[in-house]
């Protein structure tokens, strides 16, 4: 519970040890003794900073841990560049991400590793062979919040609707930090293999599944060779 | 933006007896306190509390109007407090320092007038911006920091900040003098917690971010075509409605702004009326607000009790008359009255504070081939398939990445743009859970 109290006696004790020691041997104190005299001599006085001082102490310390000779100016600029947790954690999912057989990821700037897309080629099912693009943006609460997926290109499907937003439970409501891009990108491609007419965003796809399945998946095909539903053309895909 | 007030707490003498109450704690010892205690001649806790510690209370909104008041009725009078917010007009049945005449103002301006005025000799200063818009120096001079903020971003912000504040020795013992302790308040309707983080020796705000209950959020397709409570109507004009080309809008959908009127405005006529093709009741515009910008329904009794608890440790903490907090106290006013305190751990491979900054020595001329081959031969770090990200851009990535930046590897740091006490983030999955190293550069000396 102390912790924190134990380790600042602990220190109060080096130093004094230290500080004795340098008497004794007659050599000039390290600049680092600054707060460490001050808590030596008067043992009896509760430890008390003004916040100037602390501030003060507080940079000194810090700079010269990290470098002995650096400018303020320098130090000030690198302090801005702190990695942010939303960023190092999509460092690490990128990093161990294993893609799924017909997926491809591109960065469009390779440096902004919050935003890609993502290439979907099934290899099985309605929609075999025929390419789905994705953007997905990490946002910077991530991964408190989901990525962001929008589906940039025209499909008919059960899940998507004609504007791009797609129906996946793992992207609003089932959403848990634990998870992560490779899990939604996982999630993805389940959807193209099974699409679930139960969770309808394009409710004429998906009344159509449920109801007569050879017209559905006629209409599938229609739609990825190019051809028109309901007067809307599809872009050819395959 | 920033507009610090001058008083004058110099001239101030206090009325004989005031702290009689404050003194009884100081002036005598006792089991559980960890101090000398004060003597007219020495009163140094008093002169702490009073003259010396500053405290930043951040959020002059429900919790901090507590806060601020609480801070001040206890002794203390150098308190900054933060708030990038106006006062609207339902805040002022709980935001007591608050008035009709003030609505519209700026929350931490008005708070700090009505405490500086109503306490004599304390002293509060009010910024009206945003925590992001402070330095590091400016959060240095805090004995302690309280924040009562309605947001996980800004507390993620915030307590990042301050583990990153707190200097680690070779050892990995963190310097005490660094550490700042961070006193957590939040509420949700009857429900509460309060926690004391401090930096590096306890768990961060990062460590339990798990825990956080998700936002409220539905079914994208039941919001599209299966809305059966207003809440599904008013999340479709958000997401479809503003989107939709057919819909004429008085604004520029893509600045959509929910604290603007006629936004508003247009989101709940938007909302009323597929709630009426629906068959749907009860979207009225307060409703639609809360949905909006996700308020959640707040308890003038519920910040009360809250604001207290974090007090009272910043008390303890400040005078050492006691122990603190430790260091999770979670209060449940639903049912009854229940309040749990334990123990957050600090999560193994937290991504803040379970990140340990190390400084590497090395020179600029070193290719990131040869720095890579060191850093994997040395034993302290143990990698196996490192990524080096730094200053936001990819130094060498593994895995997707790998061809885009295979062309790194021989550039020399200098090439790379790696300036000296630049941080390089190093992920590894032989690294457990989150965990990266953050690696500091120094350049050698010649």
């Amino acid at each position: 519970m102390f912790r924190l109290k134990e380790l600042q006696k602990k220190q109060q004790q080096a130093a004094a040890a230290a500080a004795a020691s340098n008497t004794t041997n007659g050599t000039d104190a390290p600049a680092t003794t600054t707060t460490a005299a001050s808590n030596t001599t008067e043992p009896t006085e509760v430890k008390r900073q003004n916040s100037n001082d602390l501030k003060e102490i507080r940079k000194q310390k810090s700079k010269e841990s990290y470098f002995s000779l650096k400018s303020k100016q320098s130090s000030e600029a690198s302090s801005n560049k702190r990695a942010n947790p939303a960023e190092l954690r999509a460092q690490k999912d990128i990093d161990e991400m294993e893609l799924p057989i017909g997926c491809k990821v591109h960065f469009k700037d390779s440096d902004d590793i919050l935003n890609f897309q993502l290439d979907i080629i099934p290899s099985d099912g309605l929609y075999q062979g025929a390419t789905f693009k994705f953007s997905i943006n990490i946002p910077n609460t991530y991964p408190y919040d989901p990525p962001k997926v929008h589906c940039d290109t025209l499909v008919y499907h059960p899940n998507i609707d004609l504007q791009g937003h797609v129906c996946l439970n793992i992207l609003r409501q089932d959403w848990m930090p634990v998870l992560n891009i490779g899990t939604v990108i996982f999630g993805m491609m389940t959807l193209f293999l099974e699409p679930n007419p139960e969770d309808p965003l394009n409710i004429e796809a998906a009344q159509l599944m449920m109801d007569n399945r050879k017209n559905f998946e006629a209409n599938v095909k229609q739609s990825l060779r190019g051809g028109y539903i309901a007067n809307r053309q599809f872009p050819k895909l395959l | 933006m920033e507009t610090p007030m001058a008083t004058d707490a110099g001239q101030y003498q206090d009325i004989q007896g005031r702290w009689t109450d404050i003194e009884k704690i100081i002036n005598r010892g006792g089991p559980m306190a960890d101090f000398v205690p004060d003597t007219k001649e020495t009163p140094n806790i008093k002169n702490g509390i009073q003259n010396d510690f500053k405290i930043l209370v951040i959020g002059a909104g429900g919790l901090g109007c507590e806060l601020l008041k609480n801070l001040a009725l206890s002794g203390f009078r150098n308190i900054d407090v933060i708030d990038m917010d106006t006062i609207d007009v339902s805040n002022l049945n709980r935001q007591f320092l608050f008035r009709r005449k003030d609505v519209g103002k700026s929350k931490a301006e008005v708070a700090a007038a009505f405490i500086n005025q109503r306490v004599a000799g304390c002293k509060v200063t009010p910024y009206k911006c945003k925590i992001q818009d402070k330095d590091e120096d400016y959060y240095r001079q805090f004995k302690l920091i309280i924040a009562g903020l309605d947001s996980i971003e800004a507390r993620r912000w915030i307590n990042g900040l301050l583990v990153n504040l707190v200097v680690v020795d070779n050892e990995g013992n963190p310097e005490p003098d660094t550490i700042i302790p961070l006193i957590d308040g939040g509420t949700e309707g009857f429900k509460g917690q309060a926690r004391v983080i401090i930096p590096r020796m306890s768990s961060c705000f990062e460590c339990s971010l798990d825990a956080f209950p998700p936002q409220t959020t539905y079914a994208i397709c039941t919001i599209a075509n299966t809305p059966r409570v207003p809440e599904h109507c008013i999340q479709w004009a958000l997401i479809f409605g503003l989107e939709d080309k057919n819909l004429t809008k008085p604004f520029d959908p893509k600045k959509f702004d929910n604290d603007n009127p006629q936004h508003m405005t247009w989101l709940f006529e938007t909302a009323k009326k597929r709630a009426e093709d629906h068959n749907i009741n009860g979207v009225t515009y307060k409703l639609t607000q809360g949905v909006a910008k996700n308020i959640i329904p707040a308890i003038a009794s519920t910040n009360a009790i809250i604001a207290a608890s974090c007090c009272n440790e910043a008390f303890k903490i400040c005078t050492e008359s006691s122990g603190y907090l430790n260091n999770y106290m979670m209060y449940n006013g639903v049912n009854g009255v229940y309040t749990y305190t334990f123990e957050y751990e600090q999560k193994e491979g937290c991504a803040v504070c379970g990140t340990n900054i190390v400084t590497y020595e090395t020179e600029p001329t070193i290719t990131l081939s040869t720095f890579l081959e060191n850093i994997s031969q040395d034993p302290r770090f143990q990698l196996k398939k490192p990524s080096l990200r730094s200053n936001g851009r990819n130094l060498y990535m593994q895995g997707l990445l790998h061809e885009a930046t295979v062309k790194n590897l021989e550039k020399t740091f200098k090439e790379l743009n790696v300036s000296e006490a630049d941080e390089i983030n190093i992920t590894d999955p032989s690294l457990p859970g989150n965990l990266a190293i953050r690696m500091k550069i120094i350049y050698k000396k010649n």
